[in-house]
């Protein structure tokens, strides 16, 4: 981990001289975690892929503008959730959802294929707030100090829309988890 | 567990919940990106060497017209010598000598003018009468041809 980040510094340094090779490397070490925290926001594999590469596009632009490199992930996915929010304010609000109980039998084993569906229904459950507060937290592993740079808002919000998502999701979702640790 | 997430889980009941949520959580696979993303080095779009030849012979035949006008400009040749002063002339004579051979070329002109306009009056005239009389003669023509057709039309009655 700490070789990748010496190495990810070294190739903004080299970017930002405007080395784009250097910057071909880093997309590739970024652009499928930035592309799958992106489709978990928008829902859309092809909204994802282009808001992948105009984020990719808009860090090349103003790479010049991060100061400190070991801040280059929080950084990136700022650029990644300015332009994922700039698509949905110009979409249509989302079709209103429907609660439906995930597992209704407890006692059949689920499939992969049925768990993946039982989690993103659950996800459309939340807000867009809250699902990028979960997102971020759990599938991306930032920190909440991280996570308040790239929502741009405090840090006691960024608990509140994750715990609210959280509280929503434990009563979706803790049964599958429990069938499938079993 | 993420060590952030241990403040939101206060119960042993809390934390299982949450486990079992963060396992359906995670559960879930990262997809492949569809396409790789890449961009393109503006060195792909330089001109080759060759491609750079149109420049190049520009930028030497301004090298060539400014080594010129610098050479000319220090190659100067010496200033021409002050023209002499020209003998006086008596301009009077000079000018009824134009005046009179001026007049002799006006008259030789309109002679000329007058001759071309008389010549070309006579022309004119003799292919009017020309033009008249045969006229004349299709148009004796013509009645005799009506008369012949008359005499013929009361024939036949």
């Amino acid at each position: 981990m700490i070789f990748r980040e010496v190495e990810d510094r070294d190739l903004i340094a080299k970017a930002k001289r405007g080395d784009v090779e250097a910057f071909n490397r880093l997309i590739s070490r970024w652009e499928r975690r930035v592309f799958n925290y992106l489709l978990k926001l928008t829902g859309h594999r092809e909204d994802a892929l282009d808001l992948t590469q105009e984020a990719f596009l808009k860090a090349w632009q103003n790479l010049n503008k991060l100061d400190d490199p070991e801040r280059f992930s929080p950084w990136l996915f700022r650029i990644a959730h300015n332009e994922a929010y700039s698509l949905l304010r110009k979409s249509r609000p989302a079709e209103e959802l429907t609660l439906e109980p995930v597992a209704g039998d407890q006692t059949r084993r689920l499939f992969p294929a049925e768990s993946s569906l039982a989690v993103r229904r659950a996800l459309e459950l939340l807000s867009p707030e809250q699902r990028e507060a979960v997102v971020l937290k759990v599938y991306e592993g930032f920190k909440f100090e991280e996570m308040a740079q790239i929502l741009d808002c405090p840090v006691s919000t960024v608990k509140s829309r994750l715990y609210t998502g959280l509280d929503l999701l434990k009563d979706a979702l803790a049964p599958v988890g429990r069938e499938m640790r079993n | 567990m993420d060590e952030e997430l241990r403040e939101y889980a206060r119960t042993p009941e809390d934390a299982e919940r949450l486990a079992a949520t963060l396992t359906a959580l995670r559960s879930l696979p990262d997809e492949e990106i569809p396409r790789r993303i890449a961009f393109v080095s503006d060195k792909v779009f330089e001109p080759k060497w060759w491609q750079r030849f149109p420049a190049w012979s520009f930028a030497s035949a301004m090298l060539l017209a400014g080594a010129i006008v610098v050479h000319g400009y220090a190659q100067r040749p010496p200033a021409a010598p002050a023209p002499q002063p020209v003998a006086q002339v008596d301009t009077s004579a000079l000018e009824r000598k134009f005046e009179a051979r001026l007049k002799e070329v006006a008259a030789e002109h309109d002679a000329k003018l007058r001759a071309a306009v008389a010549a070309t009056e006579r022309r004119l005239e003799f292919e009017h009468r020309a033009q008249m009389l045969t006229i004349e003669e299709n148009f004796n023509l013509m009645r005799k041809q009506m008369n012949r057709m008359i005499v013929a039309t009361a024939e036949f009655r």
